[in-house]
């Protein structure tokens, strides 16, 4: 049972495509399979060798904390030294691991005064969705990956009440993850603040935005959805993001068609109702108005970069 | 055409149990081992097809063409054959396959070959923003049955189905790995939470808007398990509020405690139940979760007026398609 292949996953441009890549063509397969046996529940994990084994890298609290929230790490590559509820445990890639609620996790332990090589790719499920984090280590220096942020209120509902590992599940988990379209990590760092500080209110309200920007919206929907007046919603977005809710769904929904319309050959009629405007000169008004060019003049221009979110914020008119 | 011979639908063939059972048992094998390929079958056309015409067409209230889906479904032969139109396309399908018709897609789902209708078993199970409605069909050639019609909630059955239908559609690939997971995941969903009969979700959905929210998901989760004994301690907890405060709620948006909440719920379940089956009210009684007949006789006694072994007698021998249930299911849909 040797599924998953050395990956190495190289910070830099595209990553969230390797990591989706990963996702696809080597967990979901061996996962497929396999079934659950390669994903260790920490009490199954066998005994450590005896040897002195300590807490890695600088930047890590001295003790291991205690995880709010569900965790699934992947080891990829190499070995790992695990600290799960005060025993330190030796993995060896390629195994994955699950961790639920309330279990106490360290994953960099080292091993006479040495981190073992390693590469992870972890899930964090939170209560608003998921953070996927790839990291790698080598003896000297403790790489840390980018972290993506993704919001989706179907993850952390799939998981709920489950303590074993269930294989439909963790399947389905990982699907919903190969297809999501994180926050890049460029774009939330131009978030004032980190999303996990936001108010409860705003986090409800991008995470109903980036699941349902594909349909005609209303403000009072939003508003309703996170249990608050939408002058008040208005005002917190604008505060916490920057700009108004209007604003961000029209730059959610732009992107989405950008994307849409360079990678796919779907009619940009299509394309405008996929994301969800309901009138084509709607469309078409908007995307003049952020990109400066018609949507059908798109595809003519062969050379295209690929685009980010951040691109354009200053091109929407606020 | 080989003739099958016709299944009766009486008895047990009609709970929702059973059809979760029939999920279970024949649809999920199928897809664990083919994908989501089975719902999209290739087009084919037998020689001298035509539109159904039923004997008994025009009382059932059903179309004669082609018409939109109102709702995103699926299809699933449990055995003999079918003739569906879909994505305007002719689709002869044997038992183990299925259709994917998504919402405002034209279709017509009984067609004729040489003047009758290939006889057949099927599953339907419609995806609806509160989760999926499940009934089964069975087709000979002059009539039309219906069984009555179970809603399963399950908000995540939607969030699940949503995602599959992104990746169905718009990526165009229903061979992928993602794909077929996502199915998978679906369908196990399904067939958890105890399934309620239609009109009974339809009366509750009526009143659901205007509760708080921390009180509609205690009557969410009462009636996803109805089926079994839960403790008032357990249902607060999980839904995040002590137990003081939700009998609060209760009295105040309900006027009762939860408890009787509670029971009037499975009451209204198992007269539904009696009402549209022909199972027998012992049975019906260990359905809805009571474990003594005759405390549940006196209990349905006391809410309804009548024994529940009268309200069996006064509708087995009209068991027969129910055009109220069909109703009620065009009404569900926003």
């Amino acid at each position: 049972m040797n599924l998953l292949p050395n990956v190495v996953l190289i910070s830099g441009q595209d990553e969230w495509a390797k990591i989706t890549e990963v996702i696809e063509h080597s967990i979901l397969p061996q996962l497929e399979v396999n079934g659950t046996s390669f994903i260790l529940y920490p009490e199954a994990i066998s005994l450590p060798p005896s040897r002195t084994v300590a807490l890695a890298a600088k930047h890590q609290t001295p003790v291991p904390r205690k995880c709010v929230v569900s965790q699934m790490a992947f080891l990829l590559k190499g070995q790992a030294v695990v600290l799960v509820e005060g025993k330190h445990k030796v993995l060896k890639a390629p195994i994955g691991l699950f961790v639920p609620k309330e279990f106490q996790l360290e994953l960099h332990g080292k091993v006479s005064n040495q981190i073992p090589h390693g590469e992870w790719l972890t899930f964090i499920i939170t209560t608003f969705g998921a953070i996927v984090t790839q990291c790698r280590l080598t003896s000297q220096a403790h790489y840390e990956g980018n972290y993506y942020l993704v919001v989706h209120a179907g993850l952390p509902a799939l998981l709920t009440g489950e303590r074993q590992p269930n294989k439909v599940t963790i399947m389905a988990v990982l699907s919903l993850l190969a297809r999501a379209s994180p926050f890049l990590p460029t774009f939330w760092e131009l978030l004032p603040t980190s999303f996990v500080e936001m108010p409860t209110a705003v986090r409800q309200a991008l995470q109903f935005l980036h699941h349902s920007y594909n349909r005609p919206l209303r403000l009072s929907e939003v508003a309703n959805w996170c249990h608050v007046d939408h002058t008040h919603l208005c005002r917190l977005f604008r505060q916490w993001v920057g700009v108004s809710p209007s604003v961000y769904l029209a730059r959610l929904r732009m992107s989405a068609a950008w994307k849409l319309l360079t990678e796919t050959k779907l009619p940009p009629t299509l394309i405008a109702s996929l994301v969800g405007y309901s009138k084509w000169s709607q469309f078409s008004q908007q995307f003049m108005r952020t990109f400066g060019m018609k949507p059908t003049q798109v595809r003519k221009n062969v050379a295209l970069e690929p685009l980010k979110f951040g691109d354009f914020r200053d091109t929407v008119p606020n | 055409m080989k003739v099958l011979p016709t299944v009766p639908m009486v008895g047990l063939e009609a709970v929702g149990r059973t059809i979760q059972n029939l999920i279970a048992q024949k649809v999920i094998p199928v897809v664990e081992r083919k994908g989501a390929r089975i719902f999209f079958p290739p087009h084919s056309k037998p020689e001298n097809f035509g539109f159904a015409h039923f004997s008994d067409w025009g009382t059932m209230g059903l179309r004669k063409q082609p018409y939109p889906a109102s709702a995103p479904f699926f299809l699933f032969l449990l055995s003999g054959e079918g003739l569906v139109y879909v994505r305007e396309n002719w689709h002869y399908l044997v038992a183990g396959q299925g259709v994917f018709v998504p919402r405002n897609c034209l279709h017509f789902p009984h067609g004729t070959v040489n003047n009758s209708v290939p006889r057949g078993r099927w599953l339907w199970i419609n995806v609806h923003p509160f989760g999926a409605v499940i009934h089964q069909c069975c087709l000979n050639d002059d009539s039309h049955h219906r069984s009555p019609i179970y809603a399963v909630i399950e908000e995540r059955l939607f969030w699940l189905f949503q995602e599959w239908e992104k990746e169905a559609i718009t990526r165009g690939c229903p061979d992928s790995l993602v794909s077929k997971s996502l199915l998978l995941a679906f369908f196990h969903l399904l067939v958890k939470p105890a399934p309620v009969p239609v009109s009974v979700w339809a009366e509750i959905s009526l009143m659901l808007p205007e509760l708080p929210a921390s009180l509609r998901e205690v009557i969410l989760h009462l009636v996803q398990n109805y089926d079994a004994q839960c403790r008032l301690e357990d249902v607060s907890k999980q839904c995040g509020i002590s137990v003081f405060y939700l009998c609060k709620l209760f009295r105040r948006h309900l006027g009762t405690n939860p408890k009787t909440y509670a029971q009037r719920l499975r009451l209204k379940i198992a007269k539904q139940m009696l009402a549209e089956t022909g199972i027998s009210p012992h049975k019906i009684c260990q359905l809805v979760g009571y474990s003594n007949y005759s405390y549940f006789r006196k209990q349905f006694q006391r809410t309804f007026g009548f024994a529940p072994s009268r309200q069996a007698i006064e509708h087995v021998k009209v068991w027969s398609p129910n055009p109220r249930t069909a109703a009620l299911i065009d009404k569900l849909v926003p």
